[in-house]
């Protein structure tokens, strides 16, 4: 067990992304207070409920946001040197949570424009780095479609592609697969987990599922601190005991759902007459979130 | 990287429609205006500067949205991060 804020996700040897006591203020509210965080290759995935700072702590990892205070390393440079934030823009990949387009752009125009702004100079080189992003993506049917007539699973798809230009050593997704049919997922989860066999991806979601299935390290944040660090597995693990399933809801305040079945999923004490049941990150997340006793902040093994 | 930027968008302002519409509507302008004339040399490059200033006027317009995209709601945070950004 390692301690709740300085833990890393990963051994320091191979980290390729620090980050030491990053705060950030907007006004008067601190949204990322004195985080530290350390993570190498593979998919890393940022858990937390909105608000909690993971699109900031994206944000200042992909340069476009300046920390109040703290250090980011990043593939080893420093963004806050302007040569160095160059150099790890080059190669970087960043996925916004609102990517936004030019809707009288084509797709390959949209992406071509990113790939010349991401000094692909050369036109041969640039138009097949374009073309084979469209391919993974599968949009390479879609190419030459205006941005505005493209659905929102999509636009988020293009906005995948700008992200894999240049085949990037460090790519920040922020919730991908937002609009994504259930297709698009299982080809993005693809895609995805290939990029981390050999690249730093980290991954900012709200579906605990693509946590489960992606991510061989998780970092559930809350109010700007990282209070969970370790695998999926340990995350789950924490509500292990906390599961149950009954028949009937149960009383109280309990955390509970109806499943499909037709049965209550109960997290937490034991409602009267309920088995146990065996607990997913979700649950485990769910049980952080609620501050549960059973799921103690920090608590996992380093991935 | 300056030098693709400027061809992608040359290519793009010449398949705007703006400045092909201008263009047009400049030649149909002096067509009418001189259609029962006999071209008098003398004064015919001042008319013709004048419709000009229509495709000028086109071309800065199709510049000016080129230059002013993300202003309209475009894609600053995907771009902000490009090392092709100074900020």
């Amino acid at each position: 067990m390692t301690s709740p804020t300085t833990a890393p996700t990963s051994g320091p040897a191979t980290a390729t992304v620090t980050v030491r006591d990053l705060t950030k203020r907007y006004g008067r509210t601190a949204v990322l207070d004195g985080l530290t965080l350390e993570f190498g290759r593979g998919v890393t995935g940022l858990l937390g409920p909105n608000g909690a700072g993971k699109t900031t702590l994206l944000r200042c990892l992909a340069t476009t946001l300046a920390p109040d205070g703290g250090e980011v390393r990043a593939l080893g440079l420093d963004p806050s040197h302007p040569a160095r934030r160059t150099e790890l823009r080059r190669r970087l990949g960043y996925l916004p949570q609102n990517p936004g387009f030019y809707p009288h752009f084509t797709v390959f125009e949209l992406v071509e424009y990113v790939a010349i702004l991401k000094e692909l100079t050369d036109r041969a080189e640039r138009h097949r780095e374009v073309r084979r992003v469209l391919r993974e993506t599968g949009l390479a049917d879609l190419a030459w479609t205006k941005a505005r007539r493209l659905s929102g699973g999509m636009r988020q798809r293009l906005a995948l592609a700008q992200a894999l230009l240049g085949d990037p050593d460090l790519l920040i997704l922020d919730e991908p697969t937002v609009g994504l049919d259930p297709e698009q997922r299982m080809r993005f989860r693809a895609l995805v987990s290939l990029l981390g066999e050999s690249r730093t991806v980290l991954l900012s979601t709200h579906q605990t599922e693509d946590v489960a299935a992606l991510c061989e390290r998780v970092v559930v944040m809350r109010d700007g601190a990282a209070v969970f660090r370790g695998t999926p597995g340990d995350l789950a693990a924490t509500a292990a005991g906390r599961v149950w399933l009954s028949d009937r809801p149960p009383a109280g305040e309990s955390l509970f759902w109806r499943t499909a079945d037709g049965r209550y999923r109960t997290l937490g004490d034991r409602p009267g007459e309920a088995v146990p049941a065996d607990p997913g990150v979700e649950d485990g997340y769910l049980l952080l979130l609620a501050g549960h006793p059973g799921a103690r902040p920090g608590d996992g093994a380093d991935a | 990287m300056n030098r693709p930027l400027v061809w992608f968008e040359i290519r793009r302002m010449a398949r705007s429609p703006l400045p092909s519409g201008a263009a047009a509507l400049c030649l149909g302008l002096r067509l009418a205006a001189t259609w029962e004339l006999a071209p008098d040399m003398s004064v015919e490059p001042v008319g013709t500067s004048g419709a000009m200033l229509l495709l000028a006027a086109a071309m800065m317009l199709a510049a000016h949205l080129a230059t002013s995209r993300d202003g309209r709601g475009g894609m600053p945070e995907t771009l902000g991060a490009l090392p092709g950004r100074c900020a």
